[in-house]
Formats: C-alpha cells, sequence, structure tokens
C-alpha cells in the first residue's frame, strides 16, 4: 500500500511546515513502513541563516530529522488502530537515536520504520533513516501517545 | 530550582546561534554559563513558546504544542551558544541516549533547561544531561545525549 501527502494529511493533524513526511512508499500496517521526506533548500529552517555561511551549516536540523521519522512511525501506528480514536500523537520518550551523516538539500531521505510493541496504549517503534544506499540515522527507541486535544489543553491549579 | 550564577559569559548569543546554522526557529532567549564539575560548564538556557512562531501554527493548528523534537532544538542552541566552536565548526547532537517528555508546553509557557556539560573526550565528544522545567515549576523533558565538534573527515560537504 502506498500513502499519498493527502492521504497523510488526513492521518496526522501536523500542517505546513510541521508536517515533515512527503509520501509513505510501503506499509504494512501493524508491522513496517517507509516514508519519504524530501529535503529542500525552500524550507523555513533555512530562512534565517546569515550569509555566507559554509556547506556545512546548511544540514538539515537533527530535530526535523527525529521529526520527520516520528511521523512515520506515527502514520504506521494511527494505520493500525481501531478509528474513532482522534487525538494529537505526542512524542514521549526516546533511548539510543544515533546521527551518523547529514542531510543536506537535494537529499531525498527514506525512513525505514517498525513498529515494535503497542501497550497501554502507548507505541514503540525503531528503524533507520536512509539517503540512498547510506544510513544517515538510527532509532532504537521512540515512543509516542495519543492524547485527545482537552487533555493536552486541561487546565492548570 | 537552583540558580546558576554565571561564571563566565556564553561563547556566542542565541542570535548569533541562531543565524549559523539551519534550525526551525530561535529556540533559546537566554543562555547563562558556570563552571562545572571536571572541568565541565552548566548552563541555564530559557525560551517562551510563541503561538505565531511560524513551525509552531503546523503544531497543531488547533492547539500550540511546543514539541519534543523543539525541546531537543533549545537544548542545541543553548549548547552551541554555551560552548562555541571548535576548528570553525558548532557542536552537533550525535547520540541521544534517552529524552523522555513528561508534561506539555503550550503557548505563552516558558522553558528552562539547566544542563550539566562535558567534559570533552579525545574525539571532540562530550555528554550533556538535561532537566527542563516549565514556568510553573512542573518537569517536562529529560534528555542525556552526546553532542560532538565535526571534524574534518565528517561530510560537512
Amino acid at each position: 500500500m502506498r500513502l499519498d501527502h493527502a492521504a497523510l494529511r488526513a492521518l496526522l493533524p501536523h500542517r505546513y511546515p510541521m508536517l515533515l513526511l512527503d509520501r509513505v512508499e510501503d506499509v504494512e500496517p501493524g508491522e513496517s513502513l517507509t516514508g519519504v521526506k524530501a529535503v529542500s533548500g525552500c524550507e523555513p529552517c533555512y530562512r534565517g541563516i546569515a550569509e555566507d555561511q559554509p556547506a556545512d551549516r546548511y544540514a538539515y536540523p537533527a530535530s526535523l530529522l527525529i521529526e520527520s521519522f516520528g511521523q512515520g512511525a506515527a502514520v504506521l501506528w494511527l494505520l493500525s488502530r481501531r478509528s474513532g480514536t482522534a487525538g494529537l500523537p505526542m512524542f514521549t520518550a526516546a533511548r539510543d537515536v544515533v546521527l551518523l551523516h547529514p542531510v543536506h538539500p537535494g537529499d531525498v531521505v527514506h525512513h525505514r520504520v517498525r513498529l515494535d510493541q503497542v501497550v497501554d496504549g502507548a507505541a514503540f517503534a525503531s528503524g533507520s533513516s536512509w539517503v540512498g544506499e547510506r544510513r544517515v540515522a538510527e532509532f532504537d527507541s521512540m515512543m509516542a501517545v495519543v492524547r485527545p486535544v482537552d487533555a493536552v489543553a486541561e487546565p492548570r491549579d | 530550582m537552583t540558580a546558576v550564577v554565571p561564571a563566565f559569559a556564553p561563547d556566542r548569543t542565541p542570535a548569533q546561534t541562531y543565524a549559523e546554522a539551519a534550525a526551525p526557529l530561535p529556540a533559546v532567549a537566554s543562555v547563562q554559563v558556570a563552571a562545572g564539575p571536571r572541568g565541565g560548564i552548566t548552563l541555564r538556557a530559557e525560551t517562551t513558546v510563541d503561538p505565531d512562531d511560524l513551525y509552531l501554527t503546523g503544531h497543531f493548528p488547533e492547539l500550540t504544542v511546543y514539541p519534543g523534537v523543539f525541546t531537543l532544538e533549545t537544548l542545541r542552541q543553548a549548547v552551541s551558544a554555551a560552548v562555541g566552536h571548535c576548528a570553525g565548526r558548532p557542536p552537533e547532537l550525535h547520540r541521544l541516549h534517552s529524552a523522555r517528555f513528561l508534561a506539555p508546553l503550550l503557548a505563552g509557557d516558558t522553558l528552562t533547561v539547566e544542563a550539566s556539560v562535558g567534559p570533552v573526550a579525545q574525539d571532540q565528544s562530550f555528554e550533556v544531561t538535561a532537566r527542563c522545567v516549565r514556568g510553573d515549576g512542573v518537569r517536562t523533558a529529560t534528555v542525556r545525549a552526546v553532542f560532538r565538534w565535526p571534524t574534518d573527515g565528517d561530510d560537512g560537504r
């Protein structure tokens, strides 16, 4: 099964410029997924760089690469959940994430995501990110939950 | 919360740090640095969640939630401002041993990051342990990570 960008927008609450997945090439619901993220110099994360910075400063931010992988994991999980469980996917924990090589504008990142476990409403995923034949990141464990909007925004004492 | 008394100034301002590399947002408003144990440093950084920030408008349109990965971005920018460059390169997040995101940060919330940094190993890497607290005193995240200054062998292209 393949998911285009419209299908991802229907599944995820994230919107521009925080929807960091372009399409899903293969998915076995509840099992595994390959998600695609094309990095562009047009993305707003490049708007604040001062002139005349060297090439290495254009490495795609690690924070956004991790989020992009996490959105792939969220899609995989949401596809395997029963419908009617709307809410916000919240990234709650990560263990042993390694950033091996920088990613630059023009690179197309493939996230290979596995859904390892779903326990008490929390999903655990793992996998790796690739640019061509080069592994650029490894994710030993990423954990997420889905929270209703009202629960996230509940008043504080 | 223990107040950090600055022993010396950070290497660069938050504005300089934001402008010298790709970043989704200016994720630090202020950084203070003090001497730490074993030749390392401690830092204290603050930011406020701005619902008008471009990336945050997409996370999420119905409710602004500071993403967990932006807490990592705040930590990266704070570390970079505190330690400065080595051989002309800012430090990069290399390994996330663990990250736990415990409570949400919403529009207008302040985030304070207190971190122990270093000492620096022979491969130009250093450990960072951070505790993140919301304005109301609630702990929002704990992070254990390795940052490193890239060397000439690392591909900045």
